[in-house]
This record gives structure tokens, sequence and C-alpha cells, in this order.
């Protein structure tokens, strides 16, 4: 990109003050290419259904080609993933969790505000993760609601749906599978429901995320890990 | 299947409000989420990796765009 002309701004209809950003003429951007490409994952992961609009989503079908892209492009040396998630659809969130553990560049997480739910395996599918002080991590059973038809074989479905995601989990993580189940199915921690919600340090404590740090960290660590790469 | 910490009843409240003046298009090789307003196309939201893009103006959400003034070529 050369110098951005005015002309080649869209038309601002928006406030006072972007008008006036407008006509005072505005700073070019340096020219600057990052080797780094961020990958932010908000609100709730949308898999096979288009949920309402009240919630704000990331659809998997925008991440997964944005992941081969990355793949593919010998610019781009290493992958930042911002998390700030609810959870989601669980077969979208270890999708993605499968796509980004099995890039071969190397990748770099930070959980910000809430990586819960189904947030967890994609929060440890980097090759190192970080966490924010001030951040939660929301570990619960999968939960549903509604008629039940069969119990024992929906018992068993769930079952099966929940040891995919405790199976992704410790493998791309440090923490055991009995101390995961422990946090999982723990008692007294949440209003109304079992598990256990860790706010930041605790999360490095149990060994499911690798360090408490913020952008600089996960950048430092990052440029780190694309020199390793790159003396191999 | 869901594994949120968000109540199922929360997450499906609003089933039949789903906006049918949202588009989803490409731009510049980047995907966009429009909203048409009369013959212009407000932005919404971006998706791509690249975080220079997010420091382009023209990309930020709110902006508007005239399609007949060919200011962003498809």
């Amino acid at each position: 990109m050369g110098t951005l002309k005015n002309e080649d701004l869209p038309v601002q209809t928006g406030t006072a003050l972007q008008q006036n950003i407008q006509s005072f003429g505005q700073t070019n951007l340096p020219n600057f290419e990052s080797s780094i490409h961020c990958l932010t994952i908000i609100g709730q992961i949308e898999g096979h259904m288009i949920l309402p609009p009240q919630n704000k989503t990331t659809k998997y079908e925008h991440i997964i080609p944005q992941l081969v892209a990355i793949e593919e492009n010998p610019q781009i040396k290493g992958l930042l993933i911002l998390l700030n998630t609810v959870g989601g659809d669980v077969e979208a969130g270890l999708a993605i969790a499968e796509m980004i553990s099995s890039l071969s560049k190397p990748t770099v997480s930070i959980v910000l505000g809430g990586g819960h739910s189904i947030g967890v395996p994609l929060a440890v599918s980097s090759n190192y993760s970080f966490i924010v002080p001030s951040a939660t991590m929301t570990i619960h059973p999968i939960r549903m609601t509604g008629l039940v038809i069969g119990v024992p074989q929906t018992f068993d479905y769930f079952n099966k749906m929940q040891d995919r995601i405790v199976e992704f989990v410790i493998r791309n993580s440090r923490i055991k599978r009995d101390a995961f189940m422990n946090l999982m199915l723990k008692i007294g921690e949440l209003a109304n429901d079992v598990g256990t919600i860790l706010v930041g340090k605790e999360a490095v404590d149990y060994g499911l995320i690798d360090e408490v740090g913020g952008v600089s960290e996960a950048i430092e660590k990052l440029r780190q890990l694309i020199k390793e790469k790159e003396n191999r | 299947m869901l594994y949120t910490i968000i109540p199922y009843e929360l997450v499906f409240q609003k089933c039949d409000e789903i906006k049918d003046n949202y588009i989803e298009t490409n731009i510049e090789g980047k995907t966009f989420i429009l909203e048409k307003e009369d013959d212009k196309y407000k932005i919404i939201r971006m998706y791509s990796t690249n975080p220079n893009d997010y420091l382009k103006t023209k990309y930020a959400p709110g902006t508007t765009i005239d399609f007949k003034k060919n200011q962003i070529v498809l």
C-alpha cells in the first residue's frame, strides 16, 4: 500500500469526530507488513447452528480457511491467538483447536477476559499459552436441557463428547487427567452447577496454561519460537 | 451440541430475530459483514488475521461503502 489518498477513502457519514479526522487529514500508516498474524476468537463459537443475533459469535467457516491461509503463506511466520470466549459448539471448537495444534508454524495463545468451556481446548491448542492475571477459565461438564429419550444412551453419548474434550486438553497441556476431572466435577465452586473457575495464575498452577502474561510476553515468546524454528 | 457457560435459554432467546439485511462478502481479499442501508453498505465486522488491516480506517466498523462510487474494488 502506498499513500492512502483521500479519494480512496469511503464517504464518512459517521459522527462529527470522524468527519473532523477526515477533514484534517490523517497520518499515513507506515508501510509495515507484520510477519505475525493474529486470530481473535470471541463470543460464542458458532458451529453447525446459526445462533440468534444477540450472540456475538466466531464462526468456524471463517476461522478454518484463515488457518489454512496462514499455514500456506510464506510471509507469515507465527500466529497469535487472542481468546475471549464463553464456549460454544463442541465440534466447531474442537475442529479449530485441532487445526491450531496441527499448524507447522509457531503459535502462542493469550486468554483475555474469559476462556470458558470449549475455550479451554482452544487455549491449550497452541505451542505456548498465556493467561492475563484477571482472566478466568470455567471448567464444567457438558450440560443439556429439555426432554431426554433413552437416558442410558444419552448419558453414554455425553460421556463420549466430554471425553473428546478432556482427551484433547490433556494431550495439549501439562495437566493430568485426574486433576482435570477433579476440577470439572467439583461441587461448591459454581452456583447451581458442578465445576471450577480458575482465575489467572490458578490455571498456570494446575498446568493448564503455561504462563501468566500479556501481549508483550506473548509476542516475545512467539518471536523466540520463530527464531528456534528457523535455526533448526 | 453446545459446551458453554451461557444457559441455552439465553443463547436461543431471540431465535426469530435473525437479521436479513446483513450481507457477508469478500472485499480486497478480506471477509466483511455488511449491513445494507438503502443503496449503501455499512461495515459491521471484518474478518482478517492481519493486524495491520485493523489500523486502516477504510475498513473500520461503521464506515459506509458506496459501491456506485467504486471506492472499494470488489
